[in-house]
């Protein structure tokens, strides 16, 4: 328990800082309360973060426990990129229909179908003799991924030059200003929901890092729990994807910062994880906000992908797949 | 007691089948399974477990078909410690020695009592990941003590192969104790020795059929095995009665200096 209100205390923090703290025009800090026009905006973006940071936490948390993997998360499984290519080819199919290309709440729907396919295709690629090689996982993830991607980015140059640039900044990763309030309120349930049901699992979440044969033995219905598991994780991930855009690495880094304030048990570990991945990606989203290196501020997704891609090859170093001596 | 029955299960993997006829270890006794490398004694083990289910028969606990029952009630009645445990997470000892009890009452005071038993108490806060390769599997035999109830069944697959002799006899002392309790226990090993440490009766099974089923006094001798299993074996004289063991010097060829 004083792990989590570590967790709270320090995201509360980041929250403050993201609402209270003023870039002037002459490019000083100042801390104060913004005019009522501007605290609604810093206020929508800190919820539209918060809830996509939480979504991909809890996402990440499950992924790392059902697959006995510390560097499995929505991203690296190629899972979040696969959301992104749903989004892509589903406006690339509006654009060749001659229809309105889908926005907010609606980009969920190809974001989940794209999701879940990504995880379905890793997940089999992974397997060897009936069980989970951790090794073929990341690379799988990492290929899939990449392919993913590239499909995303061969939709958006078949994209009609006025749809282009909207596709454009949404694949970077973005906090929307104005978010959607469908997509906001969608990935706002998926992530509470899905913490709700991770933390009332927890045990059987804890017993699910055995061997199969082991976890069944001790009274886990490992198949039923897995699939709805996942399928949660997918739904998460595309609805962060939907409000969001695609992001690396938030799902990968809150739970290990989480577990190394709450422990490794999941009862609390999840909602360590979904309160973690708030506050990081609010985080990141106020230090894009104040780096100014000319040329304007820089996008989300990058700044996200360089911190987590350290992170996690740190990680990689680290634990070489498996758990730490 | 709960009652364990083989009524002629049946399995194909591939080129392998198992078909080893009925066979009721007894509840109060301990079976010790033994036989070759890929014989089936890890199949028979997951068929009693209900973690595979037979093309034909069946496995019945208490009279009903293993398989059949749910996670929850299988773990109720049956325990199991696997040949290769694993922990795909940075638990304590103890949290894993827990995670036999998520289908059963919490239970704190069985927890440390069974690590007790398997010799890890004063182990109990260290991370899993930093324990040797035998003290993980005395990890797993201490979960499978916290979630056993007595009278219940209990399923061991080489459950002593990688630990120590003293350790080993924490665990036999242990099992003993569950069977001398009612429990019925089947054990696989390839260790002749354990063998006759803690077998009241053996079922031999080569290639997927049993070759043999009876009291250990009957066929863990220096006559019985060797046509059993096809190595030379040897017998000692140990502290409670003689013991068997595989006579190595007779199986490898004699080297001249």
């Amino acid at each position: 328990m004083i792990g989590l209100a570590m967790v709270s205390a320090a995201t509360l923090i980041v929250v403050a800082a993201r609402l209270l703290v003023v870039r002037t025009l002459d490019g000083t800090f100042a801390v104060g309360w913004p005019s009522a026009v501007i605290s609604q905006f810093r206020m929508d973006a800190v919820l539209a973060a918060a809830a996509a940071g939480a979504a991909l936490g809890v996402s990440g948390a499950i992924m790392q426990t059902l697959l006995r993997n510390p560097l499995a998360s929505p991203f690296v499984l190629g899972v979040t990129s696969g959301a992104g290519a749903g989004v892509a080819l589903a406006s690339l199919a509006a654009a060749w229909a001659g229809v309105a290309a889908p926005v907010g709440a609606a980009l969920g729907v190809p974001a989940l179908i794209g999701a879940v396919t990504t995880l379905g295709v890793v997940l089999f690629l992974a397997r060897r003799g009936g069980s989970i090689d951790p090794v073929t996982l990341i690379l799988s993830g990492v290929i899939v991924g990449a392919i993913a991607s590239a499909l995303s980015t061969v939709a958006e140059s078949l994209l009609p030059p006025e749809r282009r640039g909207l596709l454009a900044g949404w694949l970077f990763g973005r906090i929307p200003d104005v978010p959607d309030p469908g997509a906001l309120a969608a990935c706002a349930v998926a992530a509470c929901g899905l913490t709700a049901l991770a933390a009332t699992w927890g045990s059987r979440l804890d017993a699910a890092a055995l061997s199969d044969d082991e976890a069944r033995s001790v009274g886990v219905p490992l198949a039923p729990m897995r699939t709805a598991m996942f399928l949660g994780c997918g739904i998460a991930t595309a609805a962060s994807v939907a409000l969001c855009g695609p992001i690396a690495f938030i799902g990968l880094l809150a739970p290990h910062c989480a577990r190394a304030l709450v422990g490794p048990r999941n009862r609390i570990l999840v909602v360590g994880s979904a309160v973690a991945g708030a506050g990081l990606l609010i985080g990141a989203d106020a230090l894009r906000q104040w780096i100014d290196i000319g040329g304007g501020r820089l996008p989300l997704g990058a700044v996200t992908a360089v911190a987590g891609g350290i992170a996690f090859l740190v990680l990689l170093r680290k634990t070489t797949g498996a758990w730490p001596r | 007691m709960r009652t364990l029955d083989f009524q002629s299960p049946t399995l194909r993997r591939g080129a392998f089948q198992l078909a080893v006829g009925a066979i009721a270890p007894r509840p109060g006794r301990i079976t010790v399974l033994i036989g070759p490398n890929g014989g089936g004694k890890t199949t028979a083990l997951r068929l009693a477990a209900g973690l595979l289910t037979p093309d034909t028969g069946s496995v019945l606990i208490d009279g009903e078909p293993v398989h059949a029952l749910s996670a929850l009630q299988r773990a109720a009645r049956i325990a199991l410690v696997t040949q290769r445990p694993d922990v795909g997470a940075p638990f304590s000892v103890r949290e894993v020695a827990a995670l036999g009890r998520i289908a059963r009452p919490a239970d704190a005071q069985r927890v440390e009592r069974a690590l007790q038993r398997v010799g890890l108490a004063a182990l109990a806060d260290r991370p899993y990941h930093s324990l040797s390769g035998g003290q993980q599997q005395r990890v797993a035999v201490a979960r499978a003590l916290a979630q056993h109830e007595p009278g219940g069944v209990l399923l061991l697959d080489e459950a002593f192969a990688a630990v120590d002799p003293p350790e080993a006899a924490a665990i036999v002392r242990a099992v003993r104790e569950e069977a001398a309790a009612g429990a019925t226990v089947l054990a696989a090993t390839h260790d002749m020795a354990v063998a006759s440490a803690i077998a009241d009766d053996v079922w031999c099974i080569v290639a997927g059929q049993t070759r043999a089923f009876g009291s250990a006094s009957d066929l863990l001798t220096a006559g019985a095995l060797p046509a059993l299993l096809g190595v030379a074996i040897a017998e000692a004289n140990g502290a409670n009665g003689r013991i068997a063991v595989a006579d190595y010097r007779a199986i490898l060829p004699t080297q001249t200096p």
